[in-house]
C-alpha cells in the first residue's frame, strides 16, 4: 500500500538534492571577492543610511501594509481579468463578479479609512 | 459551467445587509445604534421572503447545491438570526465599548453558515467554515474589557485553529484516498477502493475536527468557559447557529460522503457519541452558573445528535434536523430570558433565580419549558426529538447507546429541575417583580407556543422532516 506512495518520496529527495547540491556547488566554485558597496545592503538603489537597528518602525505600519498587500492582490486580480474579458461568453458574467469583488474591497477601504487606519498621527 | 446565481440570493441578500450595517455604523451617530439592528432584522426578512418557494438545483458547476434540506436548513438559520439580532438589542447596553461591527458580524457568520448548509465540495467546505470561524472569534473575544471574555476568546480561537488543522489534514488523507474533493465524486471513486490505512487516518482526522464546531468531545473543552464568558447573544449564536451549522456539514459529508464507508466512522462516531452524553450531563450537575450549566448540556445534546448520526440512515438524519428545530427554539427562549433577567439582575447564577416565578411569572415560565424541553419531558417538543434519536439508535441496532441515551436523559432531569426548584419553591431575596416589555413578552409567548406544540402535535412536522431528509442518502 505504502509502496504507491514511494515516486513521492523520491520525487522529494530529488528536490532536496537538487537544493542542496546548488548551494554546495557555488559555495566550492564561487569567486570570494568582497568590497565595501558588495556588502553594503542593497535597497532600490538608495545609498543606505545609518544602521538598521536604529530607527523604529511604528506599529501602525503594519496596518497600511496589509491594505497594501489587499489592493496588491487586487490589482493582481485585475490583470487575468482584463485579458479574459474580451471572450464574448464570459463577458457579461466575470465583469459582474469583478465589480462585486472592487466593490467589497472598496467598502473595506472606506472602513479602514473612517475608523483612522490611514491617518499617519 | 452553470452558473445559476439566482439560487444563492438569500446568501447574497445576508451579505448585502451585513455590508449596509458595516458602512452604515460609520456614519450613524453613536445614540442611534437601535437602527443598525432594525435594518439587520429587515434584511434577514427580506432573505427569508427570496427563501419562500425557493427552487432546488446546483450552482457554480455543483459546488452550491440547493436542496430540500439546505432550504430547512437555512429557515432555521434565518429564525435564529432574527432571534439573536433581537437579542443583541436587548443585551447592547451592557456592551461598554460598543462597536456596530456586532451587528454585521452576526450576519457575515450566519451567511456563511447558509453556505455551509449547501456545499458540496471539501473546498468550498472549508472555506466556508473558516469565514464562520473568523466572525465568531471576533465576536467570543468582543467585550475586551472583560477579562473572562478575553480568555474565552484566547480559548475559542486557539482550540479552534487546532480542530482546523485537524480537518484539513483529513481532508487532505481523504483526496489521497479518493482522488476527488466533491462529495459525491468521493463517494463514487470509494465505491471502487476498499477502505485502506490512509482513508481511515483521513476519516478519524475529520470527524475529529468537526467535533470542535458541536461542541462535543474531544473538542470540548472550549465550551464551557465560552459560554459563560462570551457576550450573552453570541452564546446563544454558539449554542443554536454554530451547532445546527456543525450537524448539517456532519450529515452531507457522513450521509453524502462517506456512506460507502461507513463502517469505518460509525464506531468511531458511536464512541464520541457515548462520551459525549456522559461527560456533559454528568459534569452539568454541579454548575453554579446557567451559562456553563447550558454549555455542559449542550455537550449532553450534541451527543444526543451524534447517536442519530452513527445510526446512519433517513430516520436518523431527519430525527437530527426535528432536534435542532425543537433545539433552537428551546434555547433561543431560554436565552432571551437569560437576557432580560440578566438586565435586571445583573447575575447569571442559578441561585440569584430564586422566587423567579413570584416576581416575573414569565421568565420563569420561558427557562421552565425552554429547560425542559432541553432535558426532554413530554409534552414539549424536545421529548418527541428524543423519543425519534434514540428509535433511529434502536432500529440501526446501537442498544448501548440508546440505554446511554435513556439514563442521560433522566440525569438531565435532575440539573435541570434544579434551575426550577430554584425558581419556583426558593423564596426571593428581592421581591421587586422584573417588568419585561410588550416586544419580548409577545416574543416568549410566541416561542413557548412553538415548542409546546412541536411537542402536542408533531406529526405534520416529523413526517415533512422524515420526508426531506430521504435527499441526504
Amino acid at each position: 500500500m505504502l509502496l504507491t506512495y514511494l515516486p513521492i518520496l523520491i520525487m522529494i529527495g530529488v528536490a532536496s538534492a537538487m537544493a542542496i547540491g546548488a548551494l554546495v556547488m557555488s559555495f566550492i566554485f564561487q569567486p570570494r571577492n568582497p568590497y565595501a558597496s558588495k556588502n553594503s545592503p542593497w535597497e532600490c538603489g538608495m545609498e543606505p543610511v545609518g544602521d538598521a537597528n536604529e530607527g523604529h518602525v511604528r506599529i501602525h505600519f503594519f496596518i497600511i501594509a496589509m491594505l497594501f498587500v489587499i489592493f496588491d492582490v487586487e490589482t493582481l486580480f485585475l490583470f487575468p481579468w482584463a485579458v479574459l474579458l474580451t471572450e464574448k461568453s464570459l463577458s457579461t458574467f466575470i465583469f459582474v463578479e469583478m465589480i462585486i469583488f472592487i466593490v467589497v474591497l472598496a467598502i473595506g477601504l472606506v472602513y479602514a479609512w473612517v475608523k483612522g487606519a490611514l491617518e499617519w498621527v | 459551467m452553470q452558473m445559476n446565481l439566482h439560487l444563492m440570493t438569500p446568501e447574497f441578500v445576508m451579505l448585502g445587509t451585513a455590508f449596509l450595517l458595516l458602512i452604515l455604523e460609520l456614519f450613524l451617530y453613536k445614540g442611534s445604534r437601535m437602527v443598525t439592528g432594525v435594518i439587520g432584522i429587515i434584511g434577514t426578512c427580506i432573505a427569508g421572503y427570496t427563501l419562500i418557494g425557493a427552487e432546488t438545483g446546483k450552482a457554480v458547476g455543483g459546488l452550491f447545491l440547493q436542496d430540500t434540506v439546505s432550504i430547512f436548513f437555512k429557515w432555521l438559520f434565518l429564525v435564529i438570526t432574527v432571534l439573536i439580532l433581537y437579542l443583541v438589542m436587548m443585551y447592547e447596553d451592557k456592551i461598554k465599548n460598543w462597536r456596530g461591527e456586532f451587528y454585521a458580524l452576526i450576519l457575515f457568520s450566519i451567511s456563511g453558515m447558509m453556505f455551509l448548509s449547501s456545499i458540496t465540495d471539501f473546498i468550498g467546505f472549508y472555506v466556508s467554515l473558516e469565514f464562520v470561524a473568523v466572525c465568531l472569534y471576533v465576536l467570543a473575544a468582543f467585550t475586551n474589557d472583560n477579562p473572562l471574555t478575553v480568555e474565552a476568546g484566547l480559548k475559542y480561537l486557539v482550540t479552534g485553529a487546532l480542530a482546523s488543522g485537524f480537518l484539513v489534514y483529513g481532508i487532505s488523507f481523504i483526496y489521497g484516498a479518493s482522488g476527488a474533493t466533491g462529495f459525491v465524486e468521493v463517494a463514487h471513486s470509494l465505491k471502487s477502493v476498499d477502505g485502506n490505512g490512509f482513508l481511515i487516518i483521513g476519516i478519524t482526522l475529520l470527524v475529529i475536527g468537526l467535533t470542535f464546531k458541536i461542541s462535543s468531545i474531544p473538542f470540548h473543552v472550549w465550551a464551557p468557559d465560552v459560554y459563560q464568558g462570551a457576550p450573552t447573544p453570541v452564546t446563544a449564536l454558539l449554542a443554536a447557529a454554530s451547532k445546527s451549522a456543525g450537524f448539517i456539514v456532519i450529515m452531507r459529508i457522513l450521509f453524502t460522503g462517506l456512506i460507502g464507508v461507513k463502517a469505518e466512522w460509525i464506531i468511531l462516531v458511536s464512541i464520541i457519541s457515548g462520551a459525549s452524553l456522559l461527560f456533559g450531563n454528568l459534569a452539568a450537575m454541579p454548575q453554579k452558573d446557567i451559562k456553563r450549566l447550558i454549555a455542559y448540556a449542550g455537550i449532553g445534546s450534541a451527543g444526543y445528535l451524534l447517536m442519530a448520526v452513527a445510526a446512519a440512515s433517513a430516520l436518523g438524519a431527519g430525527a437530527i434536523m426535528f432536534y435542532l428545530l425543537t433545539y433552537v427554539f428551546s434555547i433561543l427562549g431560554s436565552f432571551i430570558a437569560i437576557v432580560a433577567f440578566n438586565n435586571a439582575e445583573g447575575s447569571d447564577l442559578i441561585e440569584s433565580y430564586a422566587g423567579l416565578s413570584r416576581r416575573s411569572p414569565l421568565l420563569a415560565a420561558t427557562l421552565f419549558i425552554g429547560l425542559l424541553s432541553i432535558a426532554g419531558i413530554p409534552p414539549l417538543g424536545g421529548f418527541i426529538a428524543k423519543f425519534y434519536i434514540i428509535a433511529a439508535a434502536v432500529k440501526e441496532g446501537l442498544w448501548a447507546l440508546a440505554v446511554i441515551g435513556v439514563v442521560m436523559a433522566v440525569v438531565a432531569m435532575y440539573y435541570f429541575l434544579l434551575v426550577v426548584k430554584s425558581m419556583y419553591l426558593r423564596p426571593p431575596k428581592n421581591t421587586e417583580p422584573i417588568k419585561v416589555d410588550i416586544t419580548t413578552r409577545a416574543l416568549l409567548y410566541f416561542i413557548n407556543a412553538v415548542t409546546i406544540f412541536l411537542g402536542l402535535y408533531p406529526g405534520p412536522i416529523t413526517d415533512w422532516v422524515m420526508d426531506i431528509a430521504k435527499v441526504l442518502f
